[in-house]
């Protein structure tokens, strides 16, 4: 995916071939199931924070479903996807880039937590068990480890744009975790 | 409402504190419970993570601190070298606001007491 557009309300990107079915089918596996511990404090032995940190878990969740909500909107836009001359586009109005990035993240960490929560090492073993003959069994494990990298990908690509010296012919390459 | 809705309104209706809150001239054991809630003795602490982009990081830390990207910038590494970085020291309604805005993007941050 690359910048062609960049002004003070919106940025346009162009898809790479087959790139708008990727990101829609990325962004149409959120929520992942997975479990959003929620810490408030790291020494509260005593409780003190628990209600605080109670309401924060409900507020985060509510935050959570909120994103849902407008998500559905959003791939189902022809203002936010659409298609020309031969090539597929993203739209984005500066007031939904944020909201995107907690997507993609929210997407990001989920598939991170799924896979047991791997360090730098372990991923790197993950990626060589990938790499070779796959195990049926690790299928599942592959599509969220692809999952993981995809929406790293395109959220590197929306802040690299952001930056003011990012022209729209700059290339974007960005690395993994 | 609740004691902690009500506060946490309070703080998303209050993003600016006011002066008499950022007074450090206090002594924190003679403060009512009210009084500490006012008193700057909380850290907002960014704790390292293996899955959180360099570049996502540095651009939240802009977003919710409103920092240029060489703070931020400092700041997400002091977070991928130590393992954490003290954010910013507030009053408990403005630790919780900013640990709030950090969860929302996913990142690991916490409050801790000085």
């Amino acid at each position: 995916m690359e910048l062609v557009e960049k002004t003070d309300e919106r940025i346009v990107f162009r898809f790479h071939p087959n790139g708008k079915e990727q990101l829609t089918s990325i962004l149409n596996c959120f929520p992942l199931p997975s479990r959003w511990e929620v810490t408030l404090s790291k020494n509260d032995s005593e409780g003190e924070f628990e209600e605080d940190r109670k309401f924060l878990e409900e507020t985060l969740d509510t935050e959570r479903q909120s994103l849902q909500s407008s998500l559905d909107v959003f791939l189902s836009s022809p203002v936010s996807f659409y298609d020309e001359d031969g090539d597929s586009f993203l739209r984005l109005g500066l007031d939904r880039v944020e909201w995107l990035l907690q997507i993609l993240n929210d997407i990001r960490i989920s598939a991170w937590q799924l896979l047991g929560s791997p360090g730098p090492e372990e991923k790197e073993e993950l990626e060589k068990l990938i790499q070779e003959k796959m195990p049926e069994e690790s299928m599942r494990h592959a599509q969220l480890f692809l999952l993981l990298e995809l929406a790293g990908y395109y959220q590197s690509v929306i802040i690299e744009s952001l930056d003011p010296d990012v022209t729209p012919d700059q290339n974007h390459d960005e690395q993994g975790f | 409402m609740n004691k902690v809705k009500l506060r946490v309104e309070m703080i998303q209706n209050h993003h600016h504190v006011s002066d008499q809150w950022t007074n450090p001239s206090v002594d924190s054991d003679t403060l009512t419970l009210e009084e500490k809630e006012h008193a700057p003795g909380y850290l907002v602490i960014c704790w390292d993570d293996p899955v959180n982009l360099m570049n996502y990081v540095t651009h939240v830390f802009q977003k919710v601190f409103g920092w240029d990207r060489k703070k931020a910038e400092k700041h997400m590494m002091e977070v991928h070298n130590n393992g954490k970085s003290v954010l910013t020291r507030e009053t408990l309604e403005r630790a919780e606001h900013y640990v709030h805005q950090l969860q929302k993007y996913r990142l690991m941050a916490t409050l801790e007491k000085e």
